[in-house]
């Protein structure tokens, strides 16, 4: 499994905050489009500015400029006073999908004299391409002649964009200012993963350290192909989970190979009994009932629950229950196993039991294990490899010895460090 | 406090706690550990009055409060849920601060003092006007702990503090806690934990089945190393790398550094 600096950020007011401003923005540039006065027959085309600044505002996809430029495309038709204001269907759409890819890429993302200019560079941009197609459609279909083309009307788009260019300039920064005031913050600090380098082996043990908040639910779940759900696709790069591309695989496929035990398990358990609960997901995977049936002895042996088959999930404690999402995993064939703070609400009995488990399992079925887990004390023995994340960072992945001593040197979460290392570390060569 | 020949049971069969009698001290850290399913929550409660004792008398400054209501422990005792979403209602951190004293009839100005002071106590004063909801779990412990000793309790209960807290959370915890009691408050901490009773706890109480087991020093029970585990305690870390390297009987990491040689100064 290899990941190379994957950045997500949480999804910020969900999909309606382009529609929102959008809209917004649109109403605005029609009301002002009719009031706005003019010079010598020429005034700021608004409805062409206030899609720009909206889409230079939310950054939509191509396709969503797209729409913008149709809605804009069909105001302006209703409301314009031109010769053919039909033209407005196709060169709205048109600008308003150059300009959405333009401002993804950030092609115009320049200073001058440290302003940034791209509001004036895209506004003018748009415009033109906007009004040039709109000239170009009326002249041909209204069959105009081409010095009246040339000379009157290329000109005057070309003022119009340089109103524009001032304009989309100067407004701006305060609009920014108004809709984007928290976001700017969000996206800086607030990446739920950033630095990610990291490569677990086949039929390896890794835990992945790190105080709560520091992103091993954001890791864990970014492997177990929920990120879909969770975050934005602000990444550069791609994880590789036992030569599976992770972030090009569909979840389908993720679901059968990866299982994750969250640290909630109880939400996991969904039936009445353990033997039921065991043979639904089997069901589902539509397997016929005499292999249901051996799995389930099988993997109830395994995780020490043989002869509770009718047992009444509720009535199990909380190691049970944990054994029994445990089950569910191993039964279901999972090549990886997945697990967020497996012992948070077991007594410390449960917890060394619920590790050796987990060792069992890796050892026997080679089934690469991943655990989160802020708390070290029992897992490190265990495990193959560490890794330490902080705010959303991977720190270091190493061996245990390894990667401990980098946390007491860096000063990375070392409170984790179990107390025969910090001892170890402490004393140096005079404890051999 | 003095419990004396404490039984309870919740259906009048089977006994939850039987013959409990037990002192606890002002100003100390008492610790109660045991299996799950041993009493213990249900000794806090009965400590707190949320449940009545079916025989036996506890004692409080030498006042009999045996039958007791919450409502009238409340003024003297403190509890701190294991999880912190459980006591946690208000919309603001100060509101969650102030709703124990205003229930209590401190007089306004009380309030805004106690509140001062537990803000300030509990480093909480940056997160006075958010909502608890939306603070990190090591924070909402935080302000359960804050909501507590805001009604200027004589004794707090902490039960499982550390449950799902990181590292960080949990010595940050466990500094406040040492903090409190050192301005003499006293603490009952129900816990797992047998690194925190090693360091902190001055008397240690170990239920089994409802009854007391082992009433005394931790170091005592804890130099015991069968009668710790049949308990089903587990050694506290400090006492085993001491037992393996051959030291006199260690409770703490300092213990350790300190019977050491070539011992450096400790800053992890």
């Amino acid at each position: 499994m290899k990941e190379k600096s994957i950045r997500f950020r949480e999804k910020i007011d969900g999909n309606l905050r382009w529609i929102t401003i959008t809209t917004l923005l649109l109403a605005i540039g029609v009301i002002l489009r009719m009031v706005s006065p003019n010079i010598g027959g020429i005034s700021l085309n608004w409805n062409i500015l206030m899609y720009t600044m909206a889409i230079m505002l939310c950054r939509p996809t191509v396709g969503q400029g797209l729409g913008i430029g149709l809605v804009s495309g069909l105001v302006a038709t209703l409301s314009s006073k031109a010769a053919l204001p039909y033209a407005n269907l196709i060169s709205d759409p048109l600008a308003a999908f150059i300009c959405a890819y333009v401002a993804k890429s950030h092609f115009f993302d320049l200073k001058f004299r440290k302003v940034n200019i791209e509001p004036a560079l895209l506004v003018f941009v748009t415009t033109f391409i906007s009004g040039g197609t709109f000239v170009f459609i009326t002249k041909v279909v209204l069959n105009l002649p081409l010095p009246v083309f040339l000379f009157v009307m290329l000109p005057t788009v070309l003022i119009v964009a340089l109103f524009g260019l001032v304009a989309g300039q100067i407004l701006y920064q305060p609009a920014n200012k108004i809709f984007n005031s928290n976001i700017d913050a969000l996206q800086k600090d607030k990446y739920s993963l950033r630095n990610i380098h990291l490569f677990v082996p086949k039929g390896s043990f890794s835990v992945v350290t790190g105080a709560n908040g520091a992103g091993k639910t954001s890791l864990l779940l970014t492997i177990a192909g929920a990120r879909m759900d969770y975050f934005d696709d602000v990444y550069d790069s791609e994880i590789n989970i036992n030569n599976i591309s992770v972030l090009n695989t569909p979840r389908s496929e993720l679901n059968r190979k990866v299982g994750m035990v969250m640290d909630d398990y109880e939400g996991q358990l969904v039936t009445e009994t353990i033997a039921d609960e065991i043979d639904f997901s089997l069901e589902n995977a539509g397997l016929l009932a005499e292999k249901i049936m051996k799995r389930r002895t099988e993997v109830l042996q395994m995780v020490g629950l043989n002869g509770l088959e009718k047992r009444n999930i509720s009535s199990l404690s909380g190691g049970q229950k944990q054994r029994l999402a445990i089950a569910v995993m191993l039964a279901m064939h999972a090549e990886i196993l997945i697990f967020d703070e497996p012992i948070a609400a077991i007594d410390p009995e449960g917890a060394i039991d619920i590790y050796r488990l987990l060792k069992k399992i890796n050892e026997t079925y080679h089934t690469t294990i991943l655990v989160a887990e802020h708390d070290l004390k029992y897992v490190a023995d265990l495990a193959d490899q560490l890794v330490v994340m902080d705010a959303g960072e991977m720190k270091f992945a190493g061996s245990v010895d390894d990667c401990l001593q980098y946390m007491y040197e860096e000063k990375i979460y070392p409170e984790a460090i179990p107390l025969r290392w910090k001892i170890y570390l402490e004393m140096g060569d005079s404890i051999c | 406090m003095t419990l004396k020949d404490i039984q309870f049971s919740y259906d009048n069969k089977h006994k939850i706690l039987t013959d409990i009698s037990l002192t606890i001290r002002q100003g100390e850290i008492i610790a109660i550990a045991g299996r799950n399913g041993s009493g213990k929550t249900t000794l806090t409660r009965l400590i707190m009055g949320l449940l009545t004792a079916d025989a036996g008398s506890i004692k409080m400054n030498g006042q009999d409060v045996t039958n007791c209501q919450a409502a009238d422990m409340a003024k003297r005792i403190g509890y701190v849920f294991q999880n912190p979403d459980r006591q946690l209602f208000a919309s603001t951190v100060r509101e969650e601060i102030i709703y124990g004293p205003m229930q209590l009839g401190f007089t306004k100005k009380e309030i805004e003092l106690q509140l001062k002071t537990v803000l300030q106590a509990t480093d909480l004063v940056d997160f006075a006007e958010l909502s608890p909801q939306t603070l990190p779990r090591g924070i909402k412990q935080r302000l359960s702990i804050a909501s507590a000793l805001a009604a200027r309790p004589q004794l707090l209960i902490l039960d499982e503090p550390t449950t799902g807290q990181d590292c960080r959370e949990r010595t940050n915890l466990l500094r406040l806690m040492r903090k409190m009691n050192l301005e003499g408050l006293t603490v009952l901490i129900v816990t797992h934990d047998m690194d925190i009773i090693a360091e902190h706890a001055k008397t240690l109480i170990v239920l089994e089945n409802g009854k007391i087991k082992f009433n005394g020093r931790p170091k005592d029970l804890f130099a015991n190393e069968k009668k710790t585990l049949d308990l089903g305690l587990e050694l506290p870390e400090a006492v085993r790398i001491s037992r393996d390297l051959g030291l006199d009987l260690c409770m703490t990491p300092a213990d350790i550094y300190q019977k050491m040689p070539g011992r450096r100064v400790l800053h992890v």
